[in-house]
């Protein structure tokens, strides 16, 4: 019996006794102690310091425009909110449409790798390469929600109609032409999913839209950068209420009735020609995307090889300019920021959760609990970095805080669910317990798979914090643009995309092994 | 001692027990037979709800944790101690002389080989020793000495669910265990419960009964 020779062994000498484990260590066990120590050894990279000397003052400020929400002009606030509606509803169902074309063909590779590529690229890059393209005008805000979510839209519709019963498919085969095949067979099973799911879309794509305001398009968040910006929080605070109550609403102005009818309206109303300038365009491609080294020099006429080399020696110091100081110091401040992150993330899931529990809590913690979950999840993290950047100043710590507060909002949120239906033996243990020996390990599994769904989730919204000063990929991005050197830019976005596609497939990879392991 | 008084539960309009008149005494061993859905887990529930601080449960879905290791499935019937800091030490990290008591227990039951493996990847029998064991551990506490156990060897054979069985009076002063095996219910316990629908059919002493006796309430093998 090897395992009480082991014991044996052990007994000889007691420094090797106290330092074994005796009980081999669950996978997600691992999995979390792995980026942990990551995340720890990101700590020594990462800018964390807290800059403001009297958060106080500015607190009490802040709480005090929280109870006194007012707004100087209505017809601003009107549009801003029709704006907001506008560019959500008529980009998402332009993303579903175009997104179930492409999950139709998504066995194609070249359709899975031009699907992954968009959705890779945030809508706050896309809208600042539409914008410099076709100017700011509506369409760009519109295009800027619509591309990316096509991409989410084709994986999200291919994977659901790849799970329903072929069945009633094979049924038909013989039968019935493809078309009517694949409505009666595949999507009518899967149609109410599929609903669900663009549901969930729309909430996601009111708090991208509003997030738009920050790079300039008049939605929901330009109004409010601008009056958190002049230190108007009376101002700041509706806004955000009025974000808060159409995202809480929501089941009520969009659901089966209304969509059709909501779509017709938005569209109808969209301003799509305004201030959409097309002069620029073919510019923009032929020369301003193109290299700055390369603008102006004449690559015909030489032979081949030499052109190559021509090529390498103009390339190659720009390339190592851009690498040195731009691309490799953003890619590692978005990797640290997206791990801290990541942690903080989990720590939050674990304070939120017990609050919402009715393991844990009376009536009334829950619905305090429930109610800063569903606060902290419907505020968009750049709003809420925002907020916290005006109590400890600008460093990764806002960036962090922000992340993991909504992030732990939206797990904490679906775990909730799972936990008040667990069924538990009548002489379980209470409180803190309760919570490590029957809660947490009963739901690891699931936790580890939306923690780690989320990761990539962070990683995206990591790059955009840049925007507010946070020296990650988009704050390169963001200073490229505003420099108008947009071949810089498309080389940063380029490189987010990647980044984030890698991080998709680790994420991906660890979830598919922790759910093998389970079965 | 347990009593039970006129007892009626379920709901307003169908009761899962009627009238029920029930004392326990400290020392007996008590059989519960009947065919499933008569009503005996609810009675196990309600005479554990009399006095859940000096009774060990073993419920009949066993209440393990599927993730974590029999270890620390059998620890947690050391929780009720009021020591919280070394439970989750122990949980973390097993300190040496809560492993060796835990292993002296597992021993009892045998699935001292068994300690390092998570519960999910034993089968059944092994999970039900395990859950005893849990129970057997709380048996150590001086206050808890009564023993209620719904089908707690149903997935083990007969002969080691003898022995089991004599292990659980050895430990506890009292032992209330519901049982579809008729044999094991006459062998090992001093009284045998009978329910039908809700209601006690016969409380009687097991040398005063048959097999024959008990096949009025379970038909089942």
């Amino acid at each position: 019996m090897p395992r009480l020779q082991k014991q044996e062994s052990i007994k000889k000498s007691p420094l090797s006794r106290r330092l074994s484990r005796k009980i081999p260590l669950s996978l997600p066990t691992k999995t979390t102690l792995m980026l942990i120590g990551v995340s720890i050894a990101c700590l020594f990279y990462a800018d964390i310091e807290v800059a403001m000397t009297s958060p106080w003052a500015e607190l009490q400020r802040l709480m005090l425009g929280a109870l006194t929400p007012s707004y100087p002009s209505m017809t601003e606030l009107f549009q801003a909110v029709v704006l907001t509606v506008q560019f959500a509803v008529v980009g998402v169902m332009v993303g579903v449409l175009f997104g179930f074309a492409f999950a139709c063909t998504y066995q194609w590779a070249l359709v899975r790798w031009f699907c992954a590529l968009i959705r890779a690229i945030h809508e706050l890059f896309w809208a600042l390469l539409l914008i410099a393209v076709i100017g700011v005008s509506p369409l760009a805000g519109l295009l800027a929600i619509a591309i990316p979510y096509s991409g989410i839209f084709a994986k999200v519709f291919y994977e659901m109609l790849l799970q329903a019963n072929p069945a009633p498919d094979l049924v038909l085969q013989e039968k019935a032409g493809v078309v009517s095949r694949f409505v009666y067979g595949r999507l009518s099973q899967m149609a109410p999913r599929m609903a669900r799911y663009i549901r969930y879309r729309l909430e996601c794509a009111l708090r991208s839209s509003a997030v738009l305001g920050f790079v300039g398009l008049p939605t929901l968040g330009y109004h409010l950068e601008s009056a958190v910006k002049e230190g108007h929080y009376s101002e700041a605070w509706l806004l955000m209420y009025v974000l808060l109550a159409l995202i809480g609403s929501k089941k009520w102005w969009f659901n089966r009735r209304t969509w059709l009818g909501l779509t017709v309206l938005a569209c109808a109303f969209f301003p799509f020609s305004e201030s959409v300038s097309l002069q620029n365009l073919g510019q923009f491609f032929t020369e301003e995307l193109v290299p700055s080294p390369l603008r102006g020099v004449d690559l015909g006429g030489d032979s081949s090889q030499s052109m190559f080399s021509l090529l390498a020696s103009l390339l190659l110091p720009w390339f190592h300019m851009l690498w040195v100081n731009e691309v490799l110091p953003g890619v590692i401040n978005t990797l640290v920021l997206t791990m801290l992150a990541l942690v903080a993330t989990g720590v939050c899931v674990l304070v939120l959760l017990p609050p919402q529990s009715v393991w844990f809590a009376g009536k009334n913690l829950q619905f305090v609990g429930q109610g800063i979950a569903l606060v902290v999840r419907s505020l968009p993290e750049i709003v809420l970095a925002f907020i916290v950047m005006l109590l400890v100043g600008p460093s990764m710590l806002p960036a962090i805080i922000a992340l993991a507060v909504h992030n732990g909002g939206v797990i904490s949120h679906l775990l909730q669910h799972q936990i008040d239906e667990l069924r538990l033996r009548e002489d379980h243990p209470k409180g803190v317990l309760l919570f490590c020996y029957e809660i947490i390990p009963r739901i690891s599994t699931q936790f580890m798979s939306f923690w780690l769904y989320r990761w990539e989730v962070i990683m995206r919204e990591t790059a955009i914090l840049g925007l507010l000063g946070i020296p990650t990929l988009g704050f390169y991005i963001d200073s490229a643009f505003e420099d108008i050197r947009y071949d810089r830019a498309l080389l940063l976005i380029l490189t987010a995309a990647a980044l984030n596609l890698f991080i998709e497939a680790l994420s991906g990879r660890l979830q598919k092994k922790l759910n093998n392991k389970h079965r | 001692m347990l009593a039970l008084v006129d007892h009626f539960s379920g709901y307003q309009n169908r009761h899962v027990l009627r009238n029920i008149n029930l004392t326990i005494t400290e020392g007996e061993s008590v059989a519960v037979v009947g065919e499933s859905g008569a009503g005996k887990s609810t009675l196990l529930r309600q005479l554990y709800k009399l006095s859940p601080k000096t009774i060990a449960l073993c419920p009949q879905d066993l209440g393990l944790v599927p993730t974590l290791s029999a270890f620390h499935n059998i620890y947690m019937g050391q929780l009720h101690q009021r020591t919280p800091l070394r439970h989750l030490l122990n949980l973390c990290w097993p300190q040496t002389s809560a492993w060796n008591n835990v292993l002296s227990i597992a021993k009892h039951v045998g699935v001292q080989e068994l300690l390092r493996q998570p519960v999910a990847s034993l089968s059944g029998g092994q999970q039900q020793r395990v859950a005893l064991a849990r129970c057997l551990l709380q048996a150590q506490s001086k206050t808890v000495t009564t023993f209620i156990g719904d089908e707690p060897v149903s997935s083990v054979d007969q002969k080691h669910g003898g022995l089991l069985l004599a292990q659980l009076k050895e430990q506890f002063t009292t032992v209330i265990v519901a049982i579809h095996d008729r044999q094991l219910a006459l062998q090992h316990f001093d009284r045998v419960i009978g329910i039908q629908h809700g209601s006690v059919v016969f409380d009687k002493l097991s040398s005063t009964l048959t097999l024959q006796d008990l096949s009025v309430v379970c038909r089942e093998q």
